[in-house]
């Protein structure tokens, strides 16, 4: 590569950082005043109590836990996306990695709060530390959850590590101090001398290997929630399966929001072509071919052998009060995006963010579907329970899905949207040390 | 006249009335007498025989009447826990075998809630248990001796991905840092 093609990458990286026009700071206000009203909804809750909620005796389980699996599921799949990406070394990652992985981190800030939020007394939640019980799946959660959380972060920062050198040589005192100084402390001292390539290339296989099952892990334990639990529908051992291939699915479409939506805003179309989505695509689509199976087979062995438990929620999903919900979500949320995704010629970019769209509202579906009926249908001879969700529950839901696109451009504010480094290191380019350091250090404090 | 003739006749139900209904009170209030006695069971693993006589106080047994035995205990404060009820026989005895669960000092109460007739009573002993019902033991759930051992090798799991976590971002850290040093040194060179 040479220092031209270099200079553009950095450029095109680089322009996103410290700008602010008038529709960046519209998007800013909009998205922080739904998140306000998601916080509001949630302070307008502890005050009085979960009775606010649609939540109640028969049916404790709603629009919470559903977020939760959601959220979780969709850090899941950009983590995932990730780390395949880079032990399987598509060439064609380098401009997604960074968008995955902040992805992933953003999501599952959001989707761990949840279970707290679901919590009357969320002061409680401190009980889990205190007075763990070994043998309760809500412990292997916080176990799960919070080692997958530091694991991203930590996945997110290594390959950041060249990239907030480049800020550090990059950005003029216009950055501000404070800004210079974190670029500088998180840099550790980044060169790109073959001993620090080596080093970061190590860090970051461990954890692009780590990751990998850790995700998995995570989302088999909130499979594992439900399945442990003797209920209709979910005491089911093909759940954990059937969660990690759907976290994988609805992270990928997710993904492919992402990168699009982000790629027209910080005008990085050069580097990110319909190639990209064609090939996020074929993922997606093996992930919804896989997911459908799953699922067939998880109906079909239910369906025939008609438990005493299961009979009824089979009934309410197939043709019951639940039913419209799972034909939208069969068909709409999951054969048409992929046959959308799959058909040939032009559009391309179009036809995986229409298809992402419809998988990830499929995907909420589906895990209300796996949710409410479950706990909807009685364990004692009693009536089905109901469940409506009130604002409180759509206001923090909202608030919360707004705060994820929130988290990224934020983020992106401060640091490259694109990895310089890794475009590089695919391209098989060396870093030319000793040319970029005139273009780069203009304004440096090194 | 035949006014008179009524009011003699009221008044003469009046009191033939009243007169049963004071019959009734009378034998209604008629007192009865709880004697409760323990003593060691005939084979000592069964525990101790309570054995309650009740008798009139004109000294004849009451019998096919219900008797509770209880245990004074402390649970939560001090409360009566049922032991279990027998019926007296021709002789106003009712009998009961009873197994404490915790050896020392019990005390027992019997009572009798009354019927008509026999107002209620009861009756009090005390017993130095030196016999008691074995400790329940939970019996071992299938499969516990394997699930015993599972949280550890999870928690060995778990600790090993943390190591594994700080060894990929303190490593890393120290190979570029150590990376950034040698190249500051070869510069001054």
């Amino acid at each position: 590569m040479d220092s031209r093609t270099h200079t553009r990458y950095v450029e095109r990286a680089m322009w996103p950082i410290g700008r602010g026009d008038r529709k960046f700071w519209i998007v800013v206000v909009v998205l922080s005043a739904m998140v306000a009203a998601g916080f509001y909804a949630y302070i307008y809750q502890l005050q009085r109590g979960l009775w606010v909620t649609g939540l109640n005796q028969k049916v404790s389980w709603g629009f919470y836990i559903i977020n939760c699996v959601f959220f979780i599921g969709i850090s899941y799949g950009g983590a995932m996306t990730s780390a395949i990406l880079r032990l399987t070394n598509a060439k064609w990652r380098a401009p997604l990695t960074r968008l995955a992985e902040a992805t992933a981190v953003a999501a599952l800030l959001v989707g761990a709060v949840y279970p707290i939020i679901d919590l009357g007394r969320p002061d409680r939640a401190l009980h889990l530390l205190l007075y763990p019980q070994v043998g309760s799946p809500i412990v292997w959660d916080l176990v799960a959850v919070s080692t997958y959380l530091v694991a991203s972060f930590v996945f997110l920062y290594l390959p950041l590590i060249p990239d907030l050198a480049m800020c550090r040589d990059t950005l003029g005192p216009s950055a501000g101090r404070v800004r210079r100084t974190i670029y500088r402390v998180l840099a550790l001292g980044w060169r790109g001398e073959p001993r620090q390539e080596r080093s970061l290339a190590r860090g970051i296989g461990i954890m692009a290997v780590l990751i990998i099952p850790l995700a998995v892990s995570v989302h088999s334990v909130l499979a594992w929630l439900f399945a442990v639990t003797a209920r209709g529908g979910w005491h089911s051992t093909i759940f954990a399966p059937l969660f990690v291939l759907a976290a994988m699915l609805s992270g990928v479409a997710a993904v492919i929001l992402v990168v699009a939506a982000l790629r027209k805003v910080y005008g990085l179309q050069e580097f990110i072509t319909a190639k990209h989505f064609r090939y996020l695509s074929y993922l997606l689509i093996a992930l919804g071919v896989g997911y459908l199976y799953f699922m067939v087979s998880e109906y079909l062995t239910e369906a025939y052998v008609l438990e005493r438990s299961t009979t009824p929620v089979l009934e309410a999903i197939f043709e019951g009060v639940y039913a419209p919900a799972f034909w939208v979500f069969t068909v709409g949320g999951l054969v048409l995006p992929l046959v959308v995704a799959a058909l040939p010629g032009r559009f391309a970019i179009a036809r995986a963010c229409t298809g992402s769209a419809l998988i990830i509202g499929g995907m909420w579906l589906k895990r209300f579907l796996i949710v409410v009926p479950g706990m909807a249908e009685p364990v004692m001879p009693w009536d089905w329970g109901r469940y409506a969700p009130t604002w409180v529950e759509v206001t923090i839901t909202i608030g919360s899905a707004a705060a994820i696109p929130l988290l990224l451009i934020v983020f992106f504010r401060f640091f490259p949207a694109m990895s310089v480094h890794e475009m590089e290191e695919v391209e098989g380019a060396e870093l030319r040390r000793t040319r970029m350091v005139p273009a780069f250090a203009g304004g440096g404090d090194e | 006249m035949s006014k008179v003739r009524r009011l003699a006749a009221v008044c003469g139900l009046s009191l033939i009335v009243s007169l049963l209904l004071a019959g009734v009170a009378v034998a209604a209030d008629q007192r009865a007498v709880l004697f409760l006695e323990t003593r060691p069971s005939a084979k000592p693993e069964q525990g101790y025989v309570l054995a309650a006589r009740l008798v009139a106080t004109d000294g004849r047994p009451v019998n096919e009447a219900t008797v509770r035995f209880y245990d004074l205990v402390e649970f939560f404060g001090a409360r009566e826990m049922l032991i279990g009820s027998a019926t007296t026989d021709g002789q106003g005895i009712a009998t009961l075998t009873y197994l404490p669960a915790q050896l020392g000092p019990r005390a027992i109460v019997a009572k009798f809630a009354g019927r008509a007739g026999v107002a209620a009573t009861e009756g009090r002993a005390s017993l130095a248990a030196t016999v008691a019902a074995q400790p329940y033991t939970v019996e071992p759930a299938p499969l516990s001796a394997f699930s015993s051992k599972v949280p550890y090798a999870v928690g060995a799991i778990v600790l090993a991905v943390w190591a594994l976590i700080g060894f990929a971002l303190i490593g890393t850290a120290r190979g570029v840092m150590t990376g950034a040093r040698k190249e500051g040194k070869w510069q001054t060179a």
